[in-house]
């Protein structure tokens, strides 16, 4: 780490530009007079170069290295005795440094879970100028697959984030981590491919996300944050989904859902999904438009499994109208809002009973409470995406 | 889980600079940015085909760095094929002569009898910097047949290392640098090919397929031109089918006795916990002391005894190594000078 800061001084001797955007880019080539076409093409490519440079620069500051000690070791994937070791053609966790992005400038770092499957004895962070800390693991957001670190430092430089609402499928996105040794965080470029992936969490790219640069930043030509790079699934399983990684789909949790899940990770608190125990039916089809016939008018309760919602009264044919105060027409959308939900909120549930509009507050609970209320003999936390039954 | 062919479809991001351009209404068209540089690498990486053994595949890449017909590529049981022949950009098919085998590099220098060839001149990847174009011409998936040009994919240097990886599970003697990209160039074909600048300059040969250690999935890199140059300067030297060179570096010296011993509980994970300090030793002057824990050395990280014990054994008398180590909830930045093994 110690060479980073001086290369960081040569990079930015080497190029004036500071932040360019693609406009700008274009502005810089569409200045030069006329002139042979190969200058013209020399133009161009060397802007969007120093574009792209400049963007890393921008947000290089905010970048963290992260090394874990310890922990539970893989399991080496040996052959029969005297043949040739089977090689590396499933995943395994590796021993090799990680990426985190600067959350708070009071010390805390946001990465991801996959970092830390192993449970790590000792985590230290490196900053961009070469400072080392120990890290200690405050809390985890699993259905998103973040973690959050702090260090004992202040007045670190924070992220210029970008809000969801400012992304347009199609615009230059650009990935950085520190997972191949490299001094500065190795780049990736690509596009932003989709947004709203993940139940409504995610920013997916085709620039290469991998182990490489999880937990780093999904950041734009000027080197604000769309995200922080998960493997697919996050939550439950946080390795599954990285034999993507090399197919051009890849995923940053959204920097908004990132702030506002921020305060109550920053207070400790481990988020998980909350349920309520109920299951719905529902006409949409997996693929395609939902059946015009059927009235987007809610989404009609099919069970009720002992828990918060049958306490607050909750029954079988019960429709849900709305969720805290928001009309929900289909199970899509409720979906979104209660992924966002974590045991202990309280959320206000409309619902249509008979023709007659009522409305009652339920608690959620995390999977192991519904489980224990329910026996052993049905499983309520089940959570298919399949158009017959959806959380909670 | 082998990567996807990204294949020629990564010309997509030529197509990207199409709304830049759009703005602007005239100038280059988006296809010609890379257009020069496309040009030279087609010409210039020739197609391989050789033996097939095991879970090798029989087909690969070469570069020409010489206008009559020195290829270099990467050492493959390709090679070992009684007929190995290169197909050109022209579609002429030639025998193959092996000149030289650089076991360390896992390069090889090829010979065609051909004269009036364009290849490439061997410079530098110097002042390639992360972010700056690349362009990589291979033969990926063995999709150009015949007198088909190979593929190319645009995308960034995506930085530089030193390589420590493993090639079908065993370690991969070649541990110098290595340009990374963010292009996917290990799928089958790959191996061999050129990446190339955006002026079409070659700035490495792409390796072979290995893992990375640090991450346990594919490392897409190149060997830099230097070293490419390298073994074709050596090759020159050393002409005929050489034999492999030896790939340890045998360790004469008695390593440095630092005058410390770890925590050595057995089993699978040993992290580096310090045990016993002998007083007045290296390390006791450096302030280590027990139940610190070995972080890293010299910058390399120390995750276990045995990384310490490999770092250690490098050590040599007089030399100042900086460690780190966690003692209680702190990292402590300590010198350490090594001193010559006692007698």
């Amino acid at each position: 780490m110690s060479n980073l800061v001086p290369k960081q001084h040569r990079l930015a001797g080497r190029v004036a530009l500071l932040v360019l955007g693609g406009a700008a880019a274009a502005a810089l080539w569409a200045q030069q007079p006329a002139s042979q076409p190969g200058d013209e093409v020399i133009r161009l490519r060397d802007a969007q170069q120093q574009v792209f440079r400049a963007a890393l620069r921008a947000v290089a500051p905010c970048i963290v290295r992260i090394d874990t000690i310890g922990g539970a070791m893989p399991v080496e994937e040996m052959g029969a005795p005297g043949e040739e070791p089977v090689a590396a053609p499933t995943f395994r966790q590796a021993d090799g440094p990680t990426t985190g992005v600067i959350a708070a400038a009071d010390g805390y770092i946001l990465t991801s879970s996959f970092n830390f499957v192993r449970d790590p004895a000792v985590i230290t962070i490196s900053l961009a100028d070469g400072r080392r800390f120990v890290g200690r693991l405050i809390a985890r957001d699993r259905p998103a697959g973040l973690t959050l670190l702090k260090i004992d430092a202040r007045n670190l430089p924070v992220p210029h984030w970008l809000p969801r609402e400012s992304l347009r499928p199609g615009q230059w996105a650009l990935v950085a981590g520190y997972g191949h040794g490299t001094a500065t965080p190795a780049l990736s470029v690509g596009v932003v491919s989709a947004l709203d992936r993940l139940d409504g969490r995610a920013v997916q790219t085709d620039a290469k996300t991998s182990p490489a640069n999880y937990g780093g930043p999904v950041f734009d030509i000027e080197g604000r944050v769309m995200g922080i790079c998960v493997p697919k699934a996050g939550g439950e399983d946080e390795i599954a989904g990285v034999e993507w990684y090399d197919s051009g789909i890849g995923f940053a949790i959204h920097a908004d859902y990132v702030r506002e899940r921020l305060p109550r990770l920053q207070a400790g608190q481990e988020l998980e999904r909350g349920l309520a125990g109920l299951r719905f039916e529902s006409a949409e089809p997996v693929v395609g438009v939902p059946d015009p016939a059927v009235p987007e008018d809610g989404v009609r309760i099919v069970a009720v499994a002992p828990g918060p919602a049958a306490d607050a009264g909750l029954r079988p044919d019960d429709v849900i109208t709305h969720l805290n105060g928001r009309p929900v027409a289909r199970l899509r959308a409720l979906r979104r809002e209660l992924v966002r939900a974590a045991p202990g909120d309280t959320v206000q549930i409309g619902f249509r009973r008979a023709g007659e509009q009522a409305a009652v507050a339920v608690t959620l609970v995390r999977v192991e409470e519904l489980q224990a209320r329910a026996g052993t003999t049905t499983q309520p936390a089940s959570q298919p995406a399949t158009p017959t039954g959806g959380p909670p | 889980m082998m990567p996807t062919n990204r294949g020629t479809c990564a010309l997509a991001c030529c197509l990207l600079a199409g709304p830049v351009l759009g703005a602007v209404g005239h100038g280059p068209s988006a296809n010609e940015l890379f257009a020069d540089a496309i040009d030279a690498g087609r010409q210039r990486v020739v197609k391989l085909y050789g033996a097939t053994i095991g879970r090798e595949k029989a087909y690969g890449c070469g570069v020409l760095v010489s206008a009559d017909g020195k290829i270099v590529t990467v050492l493959s049981v390709l090679l070992e094929g009684r007929h190995v022949r290169a197909v050109l950009w022209d579609g002429r098919e030639l025998p193959v002569r092996i000149l030289a085998r650089d076991e360390r590099r896992q390069l090889a220098l090829l010979k065609i009898e051909a004269g009036h060839l364009p290849f490439f001149e061997l410079t530098s990847s110097g002042d390639l910097t992360p972010g700056d174009w690349v362009i990589a011409a291979t033969n990926a998936f063995k999709v150009a047949e015949g007198s088909e040009p190979v593929s190319v994919s645009v995308g960034l240097l995506a930085g530089r290392a030193h390589l420590s990886a493993r090639f079908r599970a065993r370690d991969f003697p070649y541990d110098g640098p290595v340009l990374l990209t963010d292009l996917i160039v290990t799928t089958p074909g790959c191996a061999g090919g050129a990446l190339i600048d955006a002026r079409g300059r070659l700035v490495g040969v792409i390796g072979k397929p290995v893992v990375g250690k640090l991450t346990n999935t594919w490392v897409n890199c190149a060997l830099p031109v230097e070293e490419v140059a390298a073994l074709v300067t050596a090759g020159d030297v050393r002409l005929g089918d050489a034999p492999p060179e030896p790939t340890t570096r045998a360790v004469a010296e008695k390593p440095a006795d630092l005058g410390l011993l770890l925590f050595d509980v057995g089993g699978h994970v040993r992290p580096a916990y310090v045990e016993r300090v002998r007083p007045d030793s290296p390390a006791w002057k450096a302030g280590l002391r027990p139940n610190d824990l070995l972080v890293s050395l010299d910058g390399q990280p120390i995750t276990t005894c045995e990384d310490f014990e490999r770092l250690a054994t490098r050590l040599r008398a007089g030399q100042r190594v900086a460690l780190v180590v966690k003692r209680g909830e702190q990292l402590q930045m300590l010198e350490l000078t090594v001193e010559p093994p006692p007698e």
